[in-house]
Protein backbone atom coordinates (compact mmCIF):
# COMPACT_ATOMS: atom_id res chain seq x y z
CA UNK A 1 0.00 0.00 0.00
CA UNK A 2 1.32 3.58 -1.21
CA UNK A 3 1.54 5.61 1.58
CA UNK A 4 2.77 9.55 2.42
CA UNK A 5 2.33 12.10 -0.38
CA UNK A 6 5.06 12.57 -3.08
CA UNK A 7 7.43 15.61 -2.41
CA UNK A 8 6.06 17.44 0.40
CA UNK A 9 8.12 20.02 1.18
CA UNK A 10 9.87 19.71 4.46
CA UNK A 11 12.00 23.09 4.71
CA UNK A 12 10.90 26.28 7.41
CA UNK A 13 9.19 29.11 6.55
CA UNK A 14 9.71 32.63 7.39
CA UNK A 15 8.58 34.68 10.26
CA UNK A 16 6.14 36.67 7.53
CA UNK A 17 5.36 33.62 5.77
CA UNK A 18 7.53 34.10 2.78
CA UNK A 19 9.51 31.00 1.94
CA UNK A 20 13.19 31.14 0.92
CA UNK A 21 14.28 29.26 -1.97
CA UNK A 22 17.95 29.12 -3.24
CA UNK A 23 18.83 29.93 -6.70
CA UNK A 24 21.68 28.61 -8.72
CA UNK A 25 21.10 31.17 -12.22
CA UNK A 26 23.52 28.53 -14.01
CA UNK A 27 25.45 29.42 -17.43
CA UNK A 28 24.79 30.32 -20.52
CA UNK A 29 21.04 31.83 -20.86
CA UNK A 30 20.91 31.12 -17.47
CA UNK A 31 21.61 34.01 -15.57
CA UNK A 32 19.19 36.16 -18.04
CA UNK A 33 16.19 33.33 -17.36
CA UNK A 34 16.70 33.48 -13.71
CA UNK A 35 16.43 37.47 -14.01
CA UNK A 36 13.02 36.79 -15.73
CA UNK A 37 11.71 34.80 -13.07
CA UNK A 38 12.86 37.26 -10.19
CA UNK A 39 11.36 40.01 -12.01
CA UNK A 40 7.82 38.34 -12.64
CA UNK A 41 7.85 36.96 -9.18
CA UNK A 42 8.07 40.06 -7.41
CA UNK A 43 5.72 42.41 -9.77
CA UNK A 44 3.50 39.24 -8.44
CA UNK A 45 4.60 39.99 -5.19
CA UNK A 46 5.13 36.03 -4.80
CA UNK A 47 5.77 35.67 -1.22
CA UNK A 48 9.23 34.22 -2.19
CA UNK A 49 12.75 35.28 -0.62
CA UNK A 50 15.43 34.14 -3.20
CA UNK A 51 19.21 32.92 -2.05
CA UNK A 52 21.40 33.04 -4.89
CA UNK A 53 24.61 31.38 -5.08
CA UNK A 54 27.01 30.48 -7.43
CA UNK A 55 27.89 27.11 -8.46
CA UNK A 56 31.29 26.16 -10.03
CA UNK A 57 33.44 22.80 -9.77
CA UNK A 58 35.96 21.86 -7.08
CA UNK A 59 38.41 19.39 -7.92
CA UNK A 60 38.95 17.44 -4.51
CA UNK A 61 42.00 15.63 -3.86
CA UNK A 62 40.89 12.29 -4.06
CA UNK A 63 39.62 13.20 -7.59
CA UNK A 64 36.20 13.67 -6.82
CA UNK A 65 34.26 16.50 -8.05
CA UNK A 66 31.85 18.79 -5.37
CA UNK A 67 30.09 22.26 -5.82
CA UNK A 68 30.70 24.81 -3.60
CA UNK A 69 30.08 24.80 0.48
CA UNK A 70 27.61 27.84 0.54
CA UNK A 71 25.71 26.32 -2.51
CA UNK A 72 25.23 23.00 -0.55
CA UNK A 73 24.61 24.57 2.70
CA UNK A 74 21.79 27.01 1.15
CA UNK A 75 19.93 23.87 -0.24
CA UNK A 76 20.16 21.47 2.64
CA UNK A 77 18.74 24.87 4.85
CA UNK A 78 15.61 25.96 2.68
CA UNK A 79 15.00 22.38 1.21
CA UNK A 80 13.95 23.99 -2.41
CA UNK A 81 15.85 25.45 -5.34
CA UNK A 82 15.18 26.69 -8.45
CA UNK A 83 18.31 25.83 -11.22
CA UNK A 84 19.62 27.40 -14.19
CA UNK A 85 21.11 25.40 -17.18
CA UNK A 86 24.54 24.50 -16.33
CA UNK A 87 27.40 23.79 -18.99
CA UNK A 88 29.30 21.08 -19.50
CA UNK A 89 32.17 20.03 -21.48
CA UNK A 90 32.11 18.09 -23.96
CA UNK A 91 34.48 14.90 -24.34
CA UNK A 92 36.75 16.55 -21.88
CA UNK A 93 36.71 18.87 -18.66
CA UNK A 94 34.66 18.65 -15.80
CA UNK A 95 32.15 15.98 -14.58
CA UNK A 96 28.68 17.19 -15.37
CA UNK A 97 27.62 19.83 -12.40
CA UNK A 98 24.33 18.82 -13.02
CA UNK A 99 25.09 15.30 -12.12
CA UNK A 100 26.88 16.29 -9.34
CA UNK A 101 24.25 18.44 -7.69
CA UNK A 102 21.96 15.11 -7.97
CA UNK A 103 24.15 13.25 -6.09
CA UNK A 104 25.08 15.63 -3.46
CA UNK A 105 21.34 16.17 -2.61
CA UNK A 106 20.07 12.45 -3.57
CA UNK A 107 17.83 13.63 -6.04
CA UNK A 108 16.85 10.20 -7.39
CA UNK A 109 13.78 11.16 -9.24
CA UNK A 110 13.98 13.68 -12.11
CA UNK A 111 10.38 14.62 -13.21
CA UNK A 112 9.31 15.68 -16.59
CA UNK A 113 6.11 17.09 -18.24
CA UNK A 114 5.30 17.53 -21.34
CA UNK A 115 2.18 19.35 -22.10
CA UNK A 116 1.13 20.75 -24.75
CA UNK A 117 1.20 24.53 -24.24
CA UNK A 118 -2.02 27.07 -26.15
CA UNK A 119 -0.95 29.00 -28.56
CA UNK A 120 1.82 27.15 -29.28
CA UNK A 121 1.13 25.02 -32.50
CA UNK A 122 3.07 22.11 -32.91
CA UNK A 123 2.25 19.27 -35.67
CA UNK A 124 1.17 17.57 -32.24
CA UNK A 125 -1.15 20.29 -31.16
CA UNK A 126 -4.15 18.86 -32.58
CA UNK A 127 -4.27 15.57 -30.68
CA UNK A 128 -2.19 17.41 -27.41
CA UNK A 129 0.52 16.02 -25.49
CA UNK A 130 0.25 15.54 -21.82
CA UNK A 131 2.79 12.98 -20.53
CA UNK A 132 4.99 13.06 -17.88
CA UNK A 133 8.77 10.88 -17.59
CA UNK A 134 10.32 10.21 -14.75
CA UNK A 135 13.77 9.55 -14.78
CA UNK A 136 15.99 7.60 -12.92
CA UNK A 137 18.75 10.39 -12.09
CA UNK A 138 21.86 8.82 -9.82
CA UNK A 139 22.54 5.95 -11.83
CA UNK A 140 22.59 4.32 -15.20
CA UNK A 141 24.86 5.19 -18.16
CA UNK A 142 25.41 8.41 -16.28
CA UNK A 143 27.29 7.12 -13.59
CA UNK A 144 30.37 8.55 -15.55
CA UNK A 145 32.39 5.75 -14.73
CA UNK A 146 34.94 5.29 -17.19
CA UNK A 147 38.66 3.53 -17.90
CA UNK A 148 40.70 3.48 -20.97
CA UNK A 149 41.75 -0.02 -20.62
CA UNK A 150 44.53 -0.07 -22.64
CA UNK A 151 45.17 2.68 -25.33
CA UNK A 152 42.18 2.91 -28.17
CA UNK A 153 39.81 0.53 -25.78
CA UNK A 154 37.31 2.14 -23.44
CA UNK A 155 35.02 0.83 -21.15
CA UNK A 156 32.03 2.94 -19.77
CA UNK A 157 29.89 0.86 -17.13
CA UNK A 158 26.66 1.46 -16.95
CA UNK A 159 25.30 0.89 -13.37
CA UNK A 160 21.66 -0.30 -11.98
CA UNK A 161 21.03 -1.56 -8.90
CA UNK A 162 17.76 -2.84 -7.67
CA UNK A 163 17.16 -0.49 -4.45
CA UNK A 164 17.53 2.77 -7.13
CA UNK A 165 15.37 1.34 -9.47
CA UNK A 166 12.42 0.72 -6.64
CA UNK A 167 13.28 4.49 -5.12
CA UNK A 168 11.94 5.54 -8.51
CA UNK A 169 9.44 3.35 -9.59
CA UNK A 170 7.62 3.62 -6.08
CA UNK A 171 8.65 7.56 -6.73
CA UNK A 172 6.44 6.95 -10.26
CA UNK A 173 3.62 5.63 -8.64
CA UNK A 174 2.83 8.13 -5.57
CA UNK A 175 3.32 10.76 -8.23
CA UNK A 176 1.03 9.34 -11.02
CA UNK A 177 -1.59 8.66 -7.56
CA UNK A 178 -1.17 12.20 -6.13
CA UNK A 179 -1.45 14.06 -9.65
CA UNK A 180 -4.49 11.90 -11.13
CA UNK A 181 -2.86 10.00 -13.76
CA UNK A 182 -4.25 6.77 -14.83
CA UNK A 183 -1.41 4.92 -15.70
CA UNK A 184 2.15 3.93 -15.62
CA UNK A 185 4.07 2.27 -18.54
CA UNK A 186 7.99 1.60 -17.94
CA UNK A 187 10.20 2.23 -21.26
CA UNK A 188 13.11 0.08 -21.01
CA UNK A 189 15.61 -0.26 -24.30
CA UNK A 190 15.83 -3.50 -26.32
CA UNK A 191 13.01 -5.04 -27.95
CA UNK A 192 10.78 -6.37 -25.21
CA UNK A 193 8.55 -2.90 -25.28
CA UNK A 194 5.35 -4.80 -25.05
CA UNK A 195 3.56 -1.95 -24.27
CA UNK A 196 2.85 -2.69 -20.31
CA UNK A 197 0.87 -0.18 -17.99
CA UNK A 198 -0.28 -1.00 -14.75
CA UNK A 199 -3.31 0.73 -13.30
CA UNK A 200 -2.57 3.10 -10.19
CA UNK A 201 -4.21 2.00 -7.24
CA UNK B 1 28.03 15.11 -64.82
CA UNK B 2 31.71 13.52 -63.51
CA UNK B 3 31.97 12.56 -60.38
CA UNK B 4 35.09 11.66 -58.68
CA UNK B 5 35.32 9.79 -55.94
CA UNK B 6 38.57 9.85 -53.38
CA UNK B 7 39.08 6.68 -51.78
CA UNK B 8 42.15 8.07 -48.82
CA UNK B 9 44.32 5.56 -47.79
CA UNK B 10 43.84 4.90 -44.22
CA UNK B 11 46.17 2.67 -42.70
CA UNK B 12 44.61 1.41 -39.72
CA UNK B 13 41.53 -0.10 -42.30
CA UNK B 14 42.39 -2.22 -45.43
CA UNK B 15 38.88 -3.50 -46.82
CA UNK B 16 36.15 -1.62 -47.81
CA UNK B 17 32.72 -3.08 -46.70
CA UNK B 18 30.83 -5.04 -49.13
CA UNK B 19 28.56 -2.04 -50.36
CA UNK B 20 31.17 0.14 -52.08
CA UNK B 21 33.09 -1.97 -54.16
CA UNK B 22 29.91 -4.18 -55.25
CA UNK B 23 28.83 -7.87 -54.88
CA UNK B 24 32.09 -9.71 -54.14
CA UNK B 25 31.49 -13.24 -53.25
CA UNK B 26 28.76 -15.05 -53.14
CA UNK B 27 27.53 -18.59 -54.80
CA UNK B 28 26.00 -19.01 -58.14
CA UNK B 29 24.53 -21.77 -59.87
CA UNK B 30 22.80 -21.89 -63.67
CA UNK B 31 22.84 -17.88 -63.48
CA UNK B 32 20.88 -18.08 -60.12
CA UNK B 33 21.96 -16.18 -57.06
CA UNK B 34 21.83 -18.16 -53.96
CA UNK B 35 20.54 -15.69 -51.23
CA UNK B 36 20.06 -16.95 -47.52
CA UNK B 37 16.76 -16.46 -45.84
CA UNK B 38 15.42 -16.56 -42.31
CA UNK B 39 12.06 -15.87 -41.79
CA UNK B 40 12.25 -14.90 -37.97
CA UNK B 41 9.83 -14.67 -35.24
CA UNK B 42 6.11 -13.78 -35.45
CA UNK B 43 5.03 -12.19 -38.27
CA UNK B 44 8.68 -12.69 -40.15
CA UNK B 45 7.53 -15.58 -42.08
CA UNK B 46 4.04 -13.50 -43.70
CA UNK B 47 6.07 -11.06 -44.87
CA UNK B 48 8.76 -13.28 -45.62
CA UNK B 49 6.67 -14.77 -48.39
CA UNK B 50 5.85 -11.55 -49.86
CA UNK B 51 9.11 -11.35 -50.86
CA UNK B 52 9.45 -14.64 -52.11
CA UNK B 53 6.02 -14.25 -53.83
CA UNK B 54 6.91 -11.14 -55.64
CA UNK B 55 10.30 -12.70 -56.35
CA UNK B 56 8.62 -15.46 -58.43
CA UNK B 57 6.50 -13.22 -60.09
CA UNK B 58 9.45 -11.04 -61.73
CA UNK B 59 11.26 -14.29 -62.42
CA UNK B 60 14.35 -12.95 -60.63
CA UNK B 61 17.41 -14.98 -60.73
CA UNK B 62 17.83 -15.53 -57.17
CA UNK B 63 17.62 -18.72 -55.11
CA UNK B 64 16.28 -19.15 -51.58
CA UNK B 65 18.15 -21.24 -49.02
CA UNK B 66 15.58 -21.22 -46.47
CA UNK B 67 16.51 -21.43 -42.77
CA UNK B 68 14.12 -21.52 -39.95
CA UNK B 69 15.21 -20.50 -36.61
CA UNK B 70 11.86 -20.32 -34.84
CA UNK B 71 11.69 -23.73 -33.36
CA UNK B 72 15.17 -22.88 -31.89
CA UNK B 73 17.29 -21.66 -29.07
CA UNK B 74 20.39 -20.46 -28.25
CA UNK B 75 21.30 -24.08 -26.38
CA UNK B 76 20.32 -25.45 -29.78
CA UNK B 77 23.69 -24.42 -31.67
CA UNK B 78 23.35 -26.84 -34.76
CA UNK B 79 20.51 -25.03 -36.48
CA UNK B 80 22.20 -21.69 -35.65
CA UNK B 81 25.58 -22.56 -37.21
CA UNK B 82 23.63 -23.49 -40.23
CA UNK B 83 22.50 -20.16 -40.66
CA UNK B 84 26.32 -18.76 -40.46
CA UNK B 85 28.01 -21.06 -42.32
CA UNK B 86 25.01 -20.73 -45.23
CA UNK B 87 25.42 -16.66 -44.75
CA UNK B 88 29.40 -16.79 -45.11
CA UNK B 89 29.10 -19.13 -48.28
CA UNK B 90 26.41 -17.05 -49.89
CA UNK B 91 27.74 -13.32 -49.08
CA UNK B 92 24.19 -12.16 -48.78
CA UNK B 93 21.13 -12.41 -46.90
CA UNK B 94 17.73 -11.68 -46.08
CA UNK B 95 16.54 -11.74 -42.86
CA UNK B 96 12.88 -10.94 -40.91
CA UNK B 97 13.61 -10.11 -36.98
CA UNK B 98 14.44 -12.68 -34.23
CA UNK B 99 12.72 -12.93 -31.33
CA UNK B 100 14.25 -11.96 -27.97
CA UNK B 101 15.16 -15.18 -25.92
CA UNK B 102 15.73 -15.06 -22.52
CA UNK B 103 19.27 -16.66 -22.65
CA UNK B 104 22.42 -14.18 -22.63
CA UNK B 105 22.44 -12.51 -25.61
CA UNK B 106 19.84 -12.29 -28.20
CA UNK B 107 20.01 -13.84 -31.74
CA UNK B 108 20.35 -10.70 -33.23
CA UNK B 109 23.48 -9.99 -31.86
CA UNK B 110 24.49 -12.95 -31.67
CA UNK B 111 24.37 -13.14 -35.58
CA UNK B 112 26.17 -9.84 -35.83
CA UNK B 113 29.44 -11.04 -33.53
CA UNK B 114 29.72 -13.98 -35.82
CA UNK B 115 29.11 -12.31 -39.18
CA UNK B 116 31.03 -9.11 -38.31
CA UNK B 117 28.96 -7.14 -39.91
CA UNK B 118 29.68 -4.47 -38.14
CA UNK B 119 27.74 -1.18 -39.92
CA UNK B 120 23.65 -1.04 -39.96
CA UNK B 121 22.31 1.27 -41.97
CA UNK B 122 18.52 2.34 -41.40
CA UNK B 123 16.78 4.53 -44.02
CA UNK B 124 14.06 6.26 -42.73
CA UNK B 125 11.94 7.99 -46.01
CA UNK B 126 8.61 9.62 -46.22
CA UNK B 127 6.18 8.40 -49.19
CA UNK B 128 3.90 10.79 -50.26
CA UNK B 129 0.78 8.39 -49.56
CA UNK B 130 1.32 8.06 -45.91
CA UNK B 131 -0.23 10.66 -43.66
CA UNK B 132 2.42 11.98 -40.82
CA UNK B 133 3.26 14.56 -38.93
CA UNK B 134 6.25 15.85 -41.00
CA UNK B 135 6.81 15.19 -44.62
CA UNK B 136 10.76 15.37 -47.07
CA UNK B 137 12.35 13.16 -44.44
CA UNK B 138 15.05 10.94 -45.88
CA UNK B 139 17.58 9.73 -43.29
CA UNK B 140 20.04 7.40 -42.71
CA UNK B 141 20.73 6.06 -39.63
CA UNK B 142 24.16 4.04 -39.29
CA UNK B 143 25.75 2.34 -36.11
CA UNK B 144 28.69 0.38 -35.36
CA UNK B 145 27.12 -3.01 -34.93
CA UNK B 146 29.06 -5.08 -32.74
CA UNK B 147 30.25 -2.82 -29.41
CA UNK B 148 29.10 0.04 -27.70
CA UNK B 149 26.41 -1.08 -25.08
CA UNK B 150 25.79 -4.52 -26.84
CA UNK B 151 28.77 -6.14 -26.15
CA UNK B 152 26.63 -7.30 -23.89
CA UNK B 153 28.97 -7.64 -20.70
CA UNK B 154 26.99 -7.78 -17.96
CA UNK B 155 27.05 -9.02 -14.42
CA UNK B 156 26.02 -8.63 -10.64
CA UNK B 157 29.00 -7.38 -8.47
CA UNK B 158 26.67 -8.07 -5.71
CA UNK B 159 23.33 -8.89 -5.24
CA UNK B 160 21.01 -6.11 -6.11
CA UNK B 161 24.11 -3.96 -7.99
CA UNK B 162 24.27 -4.87 -11.66
CA UNK B 163 26.96 -3.80 -14.03
CA UNK B 164 26.75 -3.10 -18.03
CA UNK B 165 30.01 -3.08 -19.64
CA UNK B 166 29.82 -0.16 -23.06
CA UNK B 167 33.15 -0.77 -24.88
CA UNK B 168 34.03 1.44 -27.62
CA UNK B 169 37.54 1.01 -29.05
CA UNK B 170 39.30 3.08 -31.50
CA UNK B 171 39.76 0.93 -34.52
CA UNK B 172 36.04 -0.11 -34.84
CA UNK B 173 34.96 3.90 -34.46
CA UNK B 174 37.70 4.64 -37.17
CA UNK B 175 36.19 1.64 -39.01
CA UNK B 176 32.43 2.69 -38.90
CA UNK B 177 33.51 6.40 -39.38
CA UNK B 178 35.17 5.48 -43.09
CA UNK B 179 32.30 3.72 -43.72
CA UNK B 180 29.59 6.31 -43.14
CA UNK B 181 31.64 8.99 -45.15
CA UNK B 182 32.21 6.50 -47.79
CA UNK B 183 28.26 5.61 -47.85
CA UNK B 184 27.44 9.21 -47.51
CA UNK B 185 30.07 9.41 -50.86
CA UNK B 186 28.65 6.81 -53.17
CA UNK B 187 24.73 7.74 -52.29
CA UNK B 188 25.45 11.52 -53.26
CA UNK B 189 24.72 12.29 -49.38
CA UNK B 190 25.86 16.02 -48.42
CA UNK B 191 26.02 15.96 -44.70
CA UNK B 192 27.42 13.43 -41.68
CA UNK B 193 26.34 14.25 -38.26
CA UNK B 194 28.09 12.15 -35.44
CA UNK B 195 25.80 11.74 -32.33
CA UNK B 196 27.21 11.02 -29.22
CA UNK B 197 26.54 12.01 -25.52
CA UNK B 198 29.96 12.86 -24.71
CA UNK B 199 29.34 15.27 -22.08
CA UNK B 200 28.44 12.62 -19.95
CA UNK B 201 30.89 10.22 -21.18
CA UNK B 202 33.92 11.53 -21.98
CA UNK B 203 36.11 8.92 -22.88
CA UNK B 204 34.04 6.27 -24.61
CA UNK B 205 31.56 8.58 -26.42
CA UNK B 206 34.34 11.05 -26.56
CA UNK B 207 36.46 8.76 -28.59
CA UNK B 208 34.35 7.68 -30.98
CA UNK B 209 33.35 11.15 -31.63
CA UNK B 210 36.93 12.36 -32.32
CA UNK B 211 37.41 9.16 -34.46
CA UNK B 212 35.22 10.73 -36.58
CA UNK B 213 35.65 14.06 -37.00
CA UNK B 214 39.55 12.49 -37.81
CA UNK B 215 37.65 10.96 -40.98
CA UNK B 216 35.81 13.97 -41.50
CA UNK B 217 39.14 15.63 -42.44
CA UNK B 218 39.81 13.35 -45.25
CA UNK B 219 36.72 14.00 -46.59
CA UNK B 220 36.38 17.55 -47.34
CA UNK B 221 33.50 17.45 -49.70
CA UNK B 222 30.80 15.96 -47.53
CA UNK B 223 29.73 18.38 -44.19
CA UNK B 224 30.51 17.16 -40.78
CA UNK B 225 28.45 18.27 -37.80
CA UNK B 226 28.26 17.09 -34.20
CA UNK B 227 25.19 16.83 -31.90
CA UNK B 228 24.44 15.31 -28.49
CA UNK B 229 21.51 12.61 -28.40
CA UNK B 230 19.47 13.96 -26.39
CA UNK B 231 19.15 17.31 -29.00
CA UNK B 232 18.82 15.09 -31.08
CA UNK B 233 15.57 13.28 -30.04
CA UNK B 234 14.19 17.01 -30.00
CA UNK B 235 15.38 18.14 -33.43
CA UNK B 236 13.51 14.79 -34.78
CA UNK B 237 10.19 16.06 -34.02
CA UNK B 238 10.59 19.29 -34.54
CA UNK B 239 12.50 19.50 -37.83
CA UNK B 240 13.47 16.10 -38.95
CA UNK B 241 14.22 17.16 -42.68
CA UNK B 242 17.42 18.81 -41.32
CA UNK B 243 19.07 15.19 -40.84
CA UNK B 244 21.20 13.48 -43.88
CA UNK B 245 23.38 10.71 -42.60
CA UNK B 246 23.76 10.30 -39.14
CA UNK B 247 26.41 8.03 -37.49
CA UNK B 248 26.58 6.80 -33.88
CA UNK B 249 27.54 3.71 -31.26
CA UNK B 250 24.85 1.50 -31.36
CA UNK B 251 22.45 1.91 -28.82
CA UNK B 252 21.69 5.58 -30.07
CA UNK B 253 20.60 3.73 -33.39
CA UNK B 254 17.93 1.78 -31.62
CA UNK B 255 16.13 5.08 -30.13
CA UNK B 256 16.72 7.11 -33.21
CA UNK B 257 15.91 4.80 -36.13
CA UNK B 258 12.69 3.89 -34.11
CA UNK B 259 12.31 8.03 -33.93
CA UNK B 260 12.60 8.16 -37.53
CA UNK B 261 10.46 4.98 -38.27
CA UNK B 262 7.24 6.73 -36.12
CA UNK B 263 8.03 9.78 -37.75
CA UNK B 264 7.34 8.41 -41.48
CA UNK B 265 4.62 6.41 -40.99
CA UNK B 266 6.14 3.29 -38.84
CA UNK B 267 7.76 0.56 -38.56
CA UNK B 268 5.96 -1.23 -41.20
CA UNK B 269 8.02 1.31 -43.80
CA UNK B 270 11.74 0.91 -42.75
CA UNK B 271 14.12 -0.94 -44.67
CA UNK B 272 17.68 -1.61 -43.44
CA UNK B 273 21.22 -3.09 -44.26
CA UNK B 274 24.39 -4.33 -42.38
CA UNK B 275 27.29 -4.81 -43.92
CA UNK B 276 30.46 -6.74 -43.24
CA UNK B 277 33.60 -7.24 -45.48
CA UNK B 278 32.24 -9.77 -47.40
CA UNK B 279 28.90 -10.26 -46.19
CA UNK B 280 25.60 -8.27 -46.71
CA UNK B 281 22.19 -9.05 -44.38
CA UNK B 282 19.14 -7.16 -45.40
CA UNK B 283 16.17 -6.89 -42.69
CA UNK B 284 13.46 -4.77 -41.80
CA UNK B 285 14.97 -1.45 -39.94
CA UNK B 286 12.70 -1.51 -36.89
CA UNK B 287 12.84 -4.88 -34.66
CA UNK B 288 9.57 -5.70 -34.08
CA UNK B 289 8.23 -9.60 -34.43
CA UNK B 290 4.41 -8.67 -33.41
CA UNK B 291 4.30 -12.20 -31.71
CA UNK B 292 0.50 -11.44 -30.79
CA UNK B 293 -0.13 -11.15 -34.47
CA UNK B 294 1.49 -13.95 -35.46
CA UNK B 295 -0.16 -16.12 -38.55
CA UNK B 296 -2.93 -13.68 -39.14
CA UNK B 297 -1.38 -12.08 -41.84
CA UNK B 298 -2.07 -8.17 -41.31
CA UNK B 299 1.74 -7.35 -40.72
CA UNK B 300 2.84 -4.73 -43.46
CA UNK B 301 5.67 -6.29 -45.73
CA UNK B 302 6.74 -2.82 -47.20
CA UNK B 303 9.92 -2.83 -44.78
CA UNK B 304 10.70 -6.55 -45.60
CA UNK B 305 9.56 -5.87 -49.56
CA UNK B 306 12.44 -2.70 -49.97
CA UNK B 307 14.93 -4.38 -47.91
CA UNK B 308 14.92 -7.01 -50.18
CA UNK B 309 14.87 -4.49 -53.49
CA UNK B 310 17.52 -3.22 -51.81
CA UNK B 311 19.07 -6.44 -51.97
CA UNK B 312 18.73 -6.95 -55.69
CA UNK B 313 20.44 -3.65 -56.52
CA UNK B 314 23.53 -5.11 -54.14
CA UNK B 315 23.07 -8.17 -56.45
CA UNK B 316 23.26 -5.51 -59.78
CA UNK B 317 20.05 -6.21 -60.34
CA UNK B 318 19.36 -2.50 -60.15
CA UNK B 319 16.54 -2.68 -63.13
CA UNK B 320 14.91 -5.58 -60.52
CA UNK B 321 15.01 -3.58 -57.37
CA UNK B 322 14.08 -0.04 -58.33
CA UNK B 323 11.37 -1.70 -60.52
CA UNK B 324 10.39 -2.91 -56.73
CA UNK B 325 10.65 0.36 -54.83
CA UNK B 326 8.75 2.37 -57.59
CA UNK B 327 5.72 -0.33 -57.35
CA UNK B 328 5.73 -0.09 -53.72
CA UNK B 329 5.74 3.89 -53.51
CA UNK B 330 3.02 3.89 -56.30
CA UNK B 331 0.67 1.28 -53.87
CA UNK B 332 1.60 3.93 -51.28
CA UNK B 333 0.84 6.67 -52.86
CA UNK B 334 -2.78 5.31 -54.05
CA UNK B 335 -3.88 5.09 -50.83
CA UNK B 336 -6.38 1.89 -51.56
CA UNK B 337 -4.67 -0.90 -50.45
CA UNK B 338 -3.75 -0.26 -46.74
CA UNK B 339 -2.41 -2.39 -43.83
CA UNK B 340 -3.88 -2.01 -40.24
CA UNK B 341 -0.47 0.62 -39.32
CA UNK B 342 -1.34 2.78 -42.61
CA UNK B 343 -5.22 2.99 -41.37
CA UNK B 344 -6.67 0.61 -43.88
CA UNK B 345 -7.58 -3.15 -43.21
CA UNK B 346 -5.72 -4.47 -46.33
CA UNK B 347 -4.19 -8.07 -44.91
CA UNK B 348 -0.06 -8.87 -45.97
CA UNK B 349 -1.41 -10.56 -49.04
CA UNK B 350 -3.59 -8.03 -50.14
CA UNK B 351 -0.60 -5.55 -50.40
CA UNK B 352 1.32 -8.13 -51.99
CA UNK B 353 -0.92 -8.33 -54.50
CA UNK B 354 -1.11 -4.58 -55.20
CA UNK B 355 2.60 -4.57 -55.69
CA UNK B 356 2.25 -6.97 -58.08
CA UNK B 357 -0.40 -5.18 -60.25
CA UNK B 358 1.86 -1.89 -59.93
CA UNK B 359 4.64 -4.43 -61.43
CA UNK B 360 2.81 -5.42 -64.31
CA UNK B 361 1.78 -1.77 -65.10
CA UNK B 362 5.28 -1.05 -64.95
CA UNK B 363 5.85 -3.38 -67.81
CA UNK B 364 3.11 -2.90 -69.90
Amino acid sequence: MLSGRVCKLLGPALARHNHTVTLFPGDGIGPQISSSVKEIFSAADAPIEWEEHEVYPILEKDGKTRIPQPAIDSIFKNKIGLKGPMRTAIGKGHVSLNLTIRRTFGLYANVRPAKSVPGVTTPYSENGVDCVIVRENTEGEYSGIEHTVVPGVVQSVKLITRDASRNVAEYAFKYARDNNRANVGRAPQGQHHEDERWNVP
Amino acid sequence: MLRTLVRPALSTVSKSASTISGFKSGTKYGGKTTVTLIPGDGVGPEIAESVTTLFKEMSVPVEFETIDLTKYTLNDEGAFNNAITSLKRNGVGLKGVLNRSGDFRTHNVEFRGDLDTYANVVRCMSFEGVKTHHSGIDLIAIRENTEGEYSCLEHESVSGVVECLKVITREKSMRIAKFAFDYALEHNRKKVTCIHKANIMKLSDGLFKSCCAETAKLYPSIDYDEQIVDNTCQQLVINPQQFDVMVMPTSYVTVVSNLGAGLVGGAGLVPSKSFGDDIAVFEPGARHTWMEMKGMYVANPVAMVLSSAFMLKHLMLNEAGDNLITAVKQVLNKRTCQTRDLGGNATTREMTRAIISELHELHA
